[in-house]
């Protein structure tokens, strides 16, 4: 431990000498406060807001990536290369505390500039309402969607009764000789996709309600909540808009019957474009005690003649403040720089210094991408299919996902809460499985290769 | 012998190198079934030309390359156990060092290593900055460093853990004959205090100056190992120096040797041009600055101590003689009959600086009236800064404020290799 700390220490000294460390700290330096006054998005407090953070955020994020990836691969590469290695490894120290030394300077670093350039995040963030002078409504619409956490509910599917309506078209097909001649995997893969998409439309004349389970709003009087959506129309209609009929609230209370509703059930009518996303606010006292809300959808037959298809339907509600939760995106920031920094110092271990930069950079890139890469590829053909699943599916498997829902950006422009358990559980599979599997096989490759280079 | 039980500080078995080629078929044999054995308490000059496996077979010692086959032993044990390596001072045959740290932060940074508590890390750091002449100059980056000092700051990491054993692979590489002289007299100095010193150099001169066996390798083989003295030593020869004569007198001492049935050459002694040189720099110093290192405050400042016989030239006072029958003289070179050096004894107050303990109250051969060869032009005398090396190093005192002997008397020589 004594070793590797002073190892570490050798490492940052080393990195803060660097001119890419120089010139990211200047940089960054530079634009973070410059993009706080210039960027003001669709002009409106939120959307200024949501800019700066999406910008600021991804700018951190990418740049020290970068320098992390940098700086673990130079550091270890330049102790060979000037030989300085061949001094130190002749002192009490064990190899692996030379590769755990280079790790947690690489790593302690970047994670000290992270602190440093997210406190200056936040600090802009919070002074953007301020400087900007924006109304009162402004304000309070950027407090109740930006300045805040929420939780995001999707909605309830049966997938067991897809699964059953599907089996009985097939056995209604099989009845009827009418079975396509296909694979039954493929007849069943296309019914189920068909089926699926059957539950997602709403055609004109048609309602759809959607169940919300465990919506616990605040119980304060002015607690709202967030009906958020996209879909697209087919045929498209003229105008791109579709006009669209909203109930929100627990429509269990009408189903039975009740003639006074204990919670209020809340309607609105829409006219929207298809293929953006939308959302709408209702008040936070239409969830049920029990925590179910319900989303009713009617698509009316007098203006839209288009059936309309969901791709996302959500309801958010509030849990939590703003600040908690860009530490907990902090921190799943700070787990990717930490991934790359093992990822750095273990192939420095045995490749060179462009070799190990370009193989992290590609690991890094293709993070960025991942979830896309594999939704994409699973799709293959099955020749095409087969090659993928034994070459690059197991690379992208190993990999780590730095987009999705691993992206710390979409959390602070929606305002979307990380939840602890997502943030351990991205922790647990990049930190402890896939960066200590790095760091062992790094620690293994330099305690037995021979350090000094050899001269005869 | 070692508490380990071994009697060799280092110990090699059959210890060979050979270097593949891309297809992993022997390209070049680096070094080839070396049976090297390294006593405690002795300096030993490891030499040859270049590619001959000395440095190949330092870096398996140190585990920087794997044997090829054999095993390389060192205070007993592997180098890799952290317990043995925390014994062993090493400097390389350049300065591989961190450049963008300044000398200071260099030190610290091995002695962190080390484990060595903050206060004595300080302490060693001024200590060892002084000792090699870079006391003001520790808070400037290596980067900026002559090569002179970065080899005198490679000297000092060496130290810096007080290490029983010294591998120094060509230490005054690049250093100025001054530097190089208070090199070989801390070499000296610390193998007087018990370390074992492996000395692997192509300047055979300092060698010959500091060390008690050789060893010489070619081809990745050794070819000749044993005593200095005793490889050097004209057996059927015999030197004798006396003060100035009278031609009458040298007539009457040739015609002795003639009846004597043997040959005579008389010649008078010339100074080494190190001597000449280290007396040149020794009186700049007194009236010139400079923005190097500076000598006066590392071991020569140890060393300059005022002169107990000025009339001695700094060399002979360095390196002091001991007396001895003349038939044990050392060599003698072939045009001149210069004074024959035994082993050195230097002035014994830079070790006591460095390892706390006062020098043993040896009698210096030199100091007797009778056994001086000559009156060289009076200079400042070299003495050692026992208490920066009593700091350094840290010293075993006896009940009675004696010192523990660690090295064998001068007149027991190490015994020959087999």
């Amino acid at each position: 431990m004594r070793n590797s700390w002073a190892i570490a220490k050798n490492t940052i000294a080393q990195a803060v000498r660097m001119k890419i460390a120089a010139a990211v700290l200047v940089l960054l330096l530079i634009l973070l406060p410059t993009m706080a006054w210039m960027l003001t998005g669709d002009g409106t407090l939120l959307g200024r807001l949501q800019s700066f953070s999406s910008y600021s955020i991804s700018l951190v994020g990418f740049l020290l990536s970068l320098l992390t990836i940098a700086v673990s691969c130079y550091s270890l590469h330049s102790d060979f290369r000037v030989r300085t290695i061949d001094l130190v490894i002749t002192k009490p120290i064990a190899r692996h505390q030379i590769v755990l030394g280079k790790f947690w300077g690489a790593a302690g670093l970047n994670l000290f500039l992270l602190a440093g350039f997210s406190c200056m995040i936040y600090g802009l963030t919070a002074a953007i309402p301020r400087l900007s002078k924006a109304p009162e409504d402004q304000i309070a619409r950027a407090q109740t969607e930006f300045f805040t956490a929420r939780r995001v509910v999707a909605p309830q599917t049966s997938e067991e009764e897809i699964v059953k309506r599907v089996e009985e078209r097939i056995e209604t097909l099989r009845k009827n000789r009418q079975l396509p001649d296909l694979s039954m995997e493929q007849i069943r893969q296309t019914l189920l996709e068909q089926e699926r998409i059957a539950q997602k439309s709403v055609e004109p004349a048609a309602a759809k309600e959607w169940d919300f389970q465990t919506i616990f709003p605040p119980k304060d009087p002015n607690s709202v909540m967030f009906v958020r959506y996209k879909f697209q129309a087919a045929p498209e209609p003229p105008n791109q808009e579709i006009f669209g009929q909203w109930r929100v609230g627990d429509f269990r209370q009408f189903r039975t019957g009740l003639r006074e509703y204990k919670t209020p059930i809340y309607g609105l009518e829409r006219s929207e474009a298809a293929r953006t996303l939308h959302s709408f606010t209702v008040p936070g006292n239409a969830a049920a005690d029990d925590g179910l809300v319900t989303v009713g959808f009617f698509n009316s037959p007098e203006r839209n003649f288009s059936t309309v298809i969901f791709d996302q339907m959500e309801v958010l509600y509030p849990v939590g403040g703003f600040g908690v939760n860009f530490f907990r995106v902090v921190l799943l920031m700070a787990v990717r720089l930490i991934f790359l920094a093992a990822l750095g110092i273990s192939l420095s271990t045995w490749l060179s210094f462009p070799v190990a930069t370009l193989f992290s950079l590609m690991v890094f890139f293709a993070g960025l991408i991942n979830g896309f890469i594999l939704e994409s590829i699973e799709g293959l053909g099955a020749v095409l299919g087969m090659v993928y699943r034994f070459t690059i599916r197991w690379f992208l498997y190993a990999i780590p996902r730095f987009d999705g829902p691993y992206s710390p950006t979409d959390y602070l422009v929606s305002g979307e809460v990380l939840s602890w358990t997502f943030l351990g559980k991205a922790a647990l599979i990049t930190l402890v499985v896939q960066m200590v599997l790095l760091l062992v096989i790094g620690i293994w490759i330099f305690s037995r290769r021979e350090i000094a280079k050899i001269t005869v | 012998m070692d508490s380990s039980g071994s009697s060799y500080a280092i110990e090699t078995i059959n210890l060979t190198k050979i270097f593949p080629d891309w297809w992993g078929r022997p390209k070049v044999k680096a070094v080839v079934d070396l049976n090297l054995k390294v006593r405690y308490n002795e300096i030993y000059g490891f030499l040859g030309p270049n590619g001959s496996g000395k440095t190949t077979t330092i870096k398996m010692l140190l585990n920087l390359l794997h044997p090829t086959k054999g095993h390389a032993f060192v205070l007993g044990g592997r180098s890799t156990d952290p317990a043995i390596a925390a014994r062993i001072g090493y400097l390389p045959e350049e300065s591989y060092l961190y450049r963008y740290l300044t000398a200071r932060e260099t030190l610290d940074f091995y002695g962190r290593i080390f484990g060595l508590p903050a206060p004595v890390r300080k302490s060693r750091i001024d200590t060892l900055l002084e000792m090699v002449g870079l006391a003001g100059l520790g808070s400037r980056r290596i980067g900026t460093y002559s090569k002179g000092m970065m080899r005198r700051i490679g000297l000092a990491q060496a130290l810096i853990n007080d290490p029983d054993l010294l591998i120094l692979d060509e230490p005054t590489s690049g250093m100025d004959p001054i530097g190089t002289r208070q090199i070989k007299d801390l070499l000296l100095e610390l193998a007087r205090r018990g370390k074992t010193i492996l000395l692997c150099s192509h300047l055979l001169a300092d060698v010959e100056d500091v060390c008690d066996r050789i060893g010489i390798m070619y081809g990745g083989r050794m070819q000749v190992e044993g005593p200095v003295r005793e490889l050097l030593q004209h057996r059927d020869e015999l030197q004798i120096l006396t003060g100035p004569l009278t031609p009458e007198a040298r007539e009457e001492i040739k015609s002795v040797i003639r009846r004597e049935g043997s040959w005579c050459k008389m010649t008078t002694p010339v100074d080494k041009l190190e001597t000449f040189f280290v007396n040149i720099i020794t009186k700049a110093q007194a009236s010139q600055p400079t923005s190097g290192a500076k000598p006066g405050t590392g071991i020569q400042g140890f060393l300059a101590a005022p002169p107990a016989s000025p009339s001695k030239a700094v060399l002979e006072q360095l390196v002091a003689k001991k007396p001895q029958p003349a038939a044990e003289a050392g060599p003698a070179e072939a045009a001149e009959t210069e004074p024959t050096q035994s082993r050195p004894a230097p002035k014994k107050d830079l070790l006591e600086q460095l390892t706390g303990k006062p020098a043993e109250p040896t009698v210096s051969p030199t100091e007797a009236p009778t056994e001086k060869p000559s009156e060289p032009p009076a200079v400042p005398k070299l003495s050692v800064r026992q208490d920066v090396l009593q700091k350094l190093l840290g010293g075993r005192k006896g009940p009675d404020g004696s010192t523990e002997q660690t090295r064998r008397p001068e007149s027991e020589e190490p015994r020959n290799a087999e």
